[in-house]
């Protein structure tokens, strides 16, 4: 009389197989109201020692069912389990025939609102006897309806506390059955119900464990992924690591990565060029999304419609700094919604995603850059004077350092019939504007120079029309336009704004060239006045950039002018070169850590002893 | 020694893909290419054996679902076998098992394909 073991698996029953034995060899010598009490509180003991085997939700469910059915001869018997909204399904059915569906002989789930039959028990009285029932509350009332539609003559309620676990649907019974009684009944909802609880806390924990692998292992694919986008070396390994990672954790067969109006990356079945235009267009109208948003969150119904009809399930922004782009997903192959987890799982690795390729382009951009300049700085080195002239009885050096690849200053010489022109000039700014702008500049003045305005106050006029009309208002030149006679030693000079030259007579004379105009390029109209003064033999002038005298050490000093005097007043003896050579090693010495900031240009113009005959 | 060695064989009309090692960001690209080549050349039947597999990372599902469907629509259907514990905890907490039918031995999944066949059954179980 005790079928309800067979549900468990063999041998777990082996306390209770003592007594069944026992109750094998006494059973017929006994009263049978005695041997029906025996046999009920053995299936109870059986049951009870089967529900300490760690069974599932199933297994212990149609436990449950089989032991009912097996104490009180019911012809069937039925276990509803709530599911939390008070709605009860078919968890377990004997015999199961019929009840593929889940819910036998095809009643729908059963529901209940409201408080609970105090019963544990609830029987129809045969036929009419439920309005007997008048007093019973309204869901008892229901509950009798309900087991009059299927049939059941005894309901059990399964209660954990306040809690209405489930509901054991009892058939008539077997003929020749005496039927259950109530107090076997009782005490099995109370084991039934303590073996469900348990079911549900196993649940609730197998789901936490779940919940918590889950973020566990998100975290390493996360960090893993962040490696690999680290090492990427092109983009397109970052947008492969990108599909990857993301297709690989919400497990979607689709995704595809947008950026600047056409795909850069997909993944899935192939797709016609139209199905990518289409996403193009979308993604342009997507709008500023700041996070990954389920496609049917987007407030669009169009958009919606459109990305269903492709089968994206998941928009993901993709940006970092200037870079944007929009990564779609399929939707989730398991048909599970995605977890808060997930979705900052997605974000997360879009992030690192954007910034390791806004990283890549940034550097691509900055090697171009630095190839343009060293390409520039070629040029540019290409247009300074390799040597300087060197007319009898004078020694003339120059150097130009620029503390970027390219920068604003240069120096020039011309020889036009018996004199020679020197240029030392600034344009403000650095980079390869300036430098572009110096370029041009030195071409103008050569032409000037070449082709009759030998005159310095019209070549300066005539720069200054050129810088005003073709560069940007901010931009402006300083310089010292110069005509020498070596002949002589006549010297004109204009100085445009310029730091003053200085000059270091023989007999230790200091004089500074201020004479001049404003700076060039700012102004349409200047007035431009010619400095003239002759050099005369063992005289030194130095011509020089912003970049020498303010040349600043660690402690915030400049480089002043008394430190250039004094080297050109104790060098005197040395070569042009030398003294050259002698202020950039001192102006980097001064500067120290801190290194020269500005390009740095400078000319030495030295008399020597001797004037040719 | 590379973290991952991607062996392939064939068994009849089923290939079977070994990947000895980690799948990770770092190797993913190695299996990658040959799940990839395998649906290019038409190779739908596929049983992806994790005999030697230590561990997954997100990026190795991704190279997996990249081709399933293309797989799928050719008749054909992506199988798994032989997981290590580890492995076989991950396939479940992600769900993977739902999408892609996992069987203890490696022959038992090959076997799986022509029994589908007989039942005049393909693609998704």
């Amino acid at each position: 009389m005790t079928p309800g073991v067979s549900g468990a698996p063999e041998g777990r029953a082996l306390p209770a197989t003592r007594y069944q034995r026992l109750f094998g060899t006494l059973g017929t010598s006994m009263d049978p109201r005695v041997e029906r009490r025996v046999s009920e509180l053995l299936a109870l003991t059986d049951f009870g020692v089967a529900l300490t085997e760690p069974l599932s939700g199933p297994e212990t469910a149609s436990l449950i069912v089989l032991v009912a059915m097996g104490e009180t001869g019911a012809r069937w018997a039925e276990l509803l389990l709530a599911d939390g909204s008070g709605t009860f399904t078919s968890a377990a059915r004997r015999p199961t025939s019929g009840a593929a569906s889940g819910s036998s002989d095809g009643h729908p789930p059963f529901r209940l609102a409201g408080p609970l039959p105090e019963a544990t028990v609830i029987r129809l009285a045969g036929g009419a006897g439920d309005e007997a029932d008048a007093k019973a509350n309204a869901n008892e009332a229901r509950l009798g309806a309900f087991m009059r539609r299927t049939g059941a003559a005894a309901s059990v309620l399964l209660r954990s506390g306040e809690e209405l676990r489930g509901i054991l649907l009892l058939g008539p019974p077997h003929p020749g059955f005496a039927g259950s009684r109530s107090d076997f009944l009782e005490a099995l909802a109370v084991y039934a119900a303590a073996a469900l609880e348990r079911c549900r806390r196993d649940e609730e924990l197998h789901a936490t464990n779940r919940s918590l692998s889950l973020n566990v292992y998100q975290l390493r694919s996360l960090m893993d992924l962040a490696a690999g986008l680290h090492r990427a070396r092109d983009e397109g390994a970052v947008w492969d690591l990108l599909l990857n990672g993301a297709m690989g954790h919400v497990l979607a067969t689709r995704g595809v990565v947008i950026a600047e109006g056409r795909v850069i990356a997909a993944r899935g079945p192939r797709r016609p060029d139209e199905d990518w235009s289409r996403l193009a267009r979308t993604a342009a109208s997507l709008g500023k999304l700041s996070r990954a948003t389920a496609v049917d969150e987007l407030a669009d119904a169009d958009l919606v419609r459109d990305l269903e009809g492709l089968q994206m399930g998941w928009t993901v922004p993709v940006a970092s700094g200037a870079l944007r782009a929009t990564l779609f997903l399929g939707t989730a192959g398991t048909g599970r919604e995605l977890a808060e987890a997930e979705r900052e799982f997605l974000d997360s690795l879009a992030g690192q995603a954007a910034a390791a390729a806004e990283g890549l382009r940034l550097t691509r951009a900055s090697i171009a850059k630095e190839q343009e300049l060293a390409a520039a700085r070629s040029i540019q080195a290409r247009l300074l004077p390799r040597e300087s002239p060197q007319p009898e009885g004078w020694d003339i050096a120059g150097i130009n350092i620029p503390c970027l690849e390219v920068g604003g200053d240069a120096f020039d010489y011309l020889a036009v019939d018996d004199g020679l022109f020197l240029t030392i000039a600034d344009v403000s700014g650095k980079g390869a504007g300036p430098a572009l702008i110096m370029a041009s500049v030195q071409a103008s003045l050569r032409a000037c120079y070449g082709y009759g305005h030998q005159r310095l106050d019209e070549a300066v006029s005539a720069l200054n029309d050129f810088l005003h009309a073709h560069t940007e208002d901010s931009r402006y030149m300083t310089g010292i336009l110069s005509r020498l006679e070596p002949a002589n030693g006549r010297f004109d000079y204009v100085n445009a704004g310029h730091v003053h030259p200085v000059l270091v007579r023989e007999d230790g004379g200091v004089e500074r060239l201020a004479a001049g105009s404003t700076v060039l390029g700012l102004f349409p109209r200047i007035s431009i006045e010619i400095g003239r003064l002759r050099l005369a033999r063992g005289d030194v002038l130095a011509m020089f950039t912003d970049g020498l005298t303010e040349a600043e050490n660690p402690a915030g000093d400049v480089f002043d002018e008394w430190r250039i005097v004094d080297v050109l007043s104790r060098s005197r003896e040395r070569s042009a070169s030398e003294i050259c050579g002698e202020l950039l090693t001192l102006a980097r010495a001064f500067a120290g850590a801190n290194r020269l900031h500005d390009d740095l240009t400078l000319i030495v113009v030295k008399r020597k002893g001797v004037l040719p005959s | 020694m590379p973290d991952l060695e991607v062996a392939t064989r064939r068994r009849g009309a089923v290939v079977v893909v070994e990947p000895r090692g980690f799948i990770n960001a770092h190797t993913v690209h190695r299996f990658e290419e040959v799940l990839n080549r395998l649906a290019a050349d038409g190779d739908a039947r596929i049983v992806i054996s994790g005999r030697s597999l230590s561990y997954v990372a997100s990026a190795g599902f991704g190279a997996i679902m990249g081709i399933l469907e293309e797989v799928r629509a050719s008749g054909g259907d992506i199988r798994i076998s032989d997981l290590n514990a580890t492995v076989a905890h991950i396939f479940e907490v992600l769900g993977f098992d739902r999408l892609c039918q996992t069987f203890p031995t490696e022959a038992e999944a090959v076997e799986s394909f022509s029994t589908a066949e007989a039942g005049g059954k393909s693609g998704d179980p």
